[in-house]
């Protein structure tokens, strides 16, 4: 239940909320569950919110492709370790 | 580790493995059909966002809020009154504030002619890469490369993405976007950095005091004005700070114009 409220809110929160606020969310569902939603969030950002440009096709700040994306896998696959500690 | 604690660890994890797999194949599908994944989000969350966006206004500007506990003590007859005298102010109300923000515009409209007048349909505080979604599209002649007017001729980006129904404006004060300007007869590079501030790198000897008008290159169009001059008796180069003139968050309208 905590974790379909923390999606939920993070959903939402692409929306509505300063970008730190889904940041925050994505790293607390992070840490406790093994939360594969914060991939497809991370898409839904770039998607939504980042410039496609001519010729420099998916470039997001300082060149970087797809940041929110990227931040997204990182949370999701370097915190498993961490979690998987955690639950044991 | 037992055969339970070994259960219910990697069965998360084949989950995330399929999810970043599934994440990889709608990028790829993303990229290679030119962004067709991307304008069907975006056109999904626009409709999304026009709803939201609408029934905002009409909660704001009902009084609904407020006006609860005086209705409660009031008979039946009046309260059916008050209740249909309500509507028509809230859809007063928000057609007045519509009205008003696009009257702001014809000023801008006799000079750039061929724009189009649009909604700002997404929060400007919500995008990490400072951009905003305008509620018109390529159906409605807004292309890349089109300046966007906000009242008062103040330019507050330029279209960066279009879809047919929305477009993705980048904002000239998100952080390290570079944009030309012009100062008194100057031309200057300012650079975006966030939270509706930027900064330009100005010679030592050329004079700039704060209030000074800085205008978006090539256009009669306001960028924004002088707020701080940052100058050391040793500097061969001083800083400007650059502030809009409004609060981004408070537009309702802007107008795409072709540049």
């Amino acid at each position: 239940m905590v974790r379909i409220i923390l999606a939920v809110s993070a959903y939402a929160s692409v929306l509505f909320a300063p970008p730190w606020v889904p940041l925050i969310i994505a790293g607390v569902l992070a840490l406790r569950f093994s939360a594969w939603e914060i991939i497809p969030l991370g898409i839904l950002i770039d998607f939504l919110y980042l410039p496609h440009t001519e010729g420099d096709v998916f470039n997001g700040p300082w060149g970087i492709p797809f940041p929110a994306t990227l931040i997204a896998l990182v949370l999701a696959w370097g915190f498993e370790p961490i979690r998987r500690q955690w639950m044991r | 580790m037992n055969s339970f604690q070994r259960h219910n660890t990697r069965r998360p994890t084949k989950a995330l493995f399929a999810v970043t797999v599934l994440a990889a194949v709608v990028v790829s599908i993303d990229i290679f059909s030119g962004g067709a994944v991307r304008s069907f989000a975006r056109t999904s969350v626009a409709a999304i966002l026009q709803v939201t966006n609408s029934a905002q206004n009409r909660i704001f500007s009902s009084d609904i809020f407020s006006s609860r506990a005086a209705l409660r003590n009031e008979n039946e007859a009046l309260r059916e009154e008050v209740r249909a005298l309500t509507t028509l102010k809230t859809e007063n109300t928000v057609l007045r504030a519509e009205n008003t923000a696009l009257k702001g515009l014809i000023t801008v409209a006799s000079e750039y002619e061929g724009g189009i007048s649009t909604r700002i349909i997404s929060r400007a505080t919500a995008s990490p890469y400072g951009t905003v979604m305008l509620g018109a599209g390529s159906d409605d002649a807004v292309a890349v490369g089109d300046i966007v007017v906000a009242p008062g001729e103040v330019v507050i980006g330029i279209v960066a993405d279009v879809d047919s129904s929305q477009s993705l404006v980048q904002l000239f004060f998100a952080p390290g976007v570079q944009t030309d300007v012009r100062v008194g007869e100057e031309a200057f590079v300012a650079e975006g950095r966030g939270s509706q501030n930027a900064t330009i790198e100005v010679p030592r000897g050329i004079s700039i005091v704060e209030g000074d008008p800085v205008y978006l290159a090539g256009s009669p169009f306001l960028l924004g004005y002088v707020e701080h001059a940052a100058l050391k008796p040793v500097d061969a180069i001083y800083t400007i700070y650059i502030g809009m003139p409004f609060n981004i968050s408070s537009l309702s309208f802007v107008r795409a114009v072709r540049r």
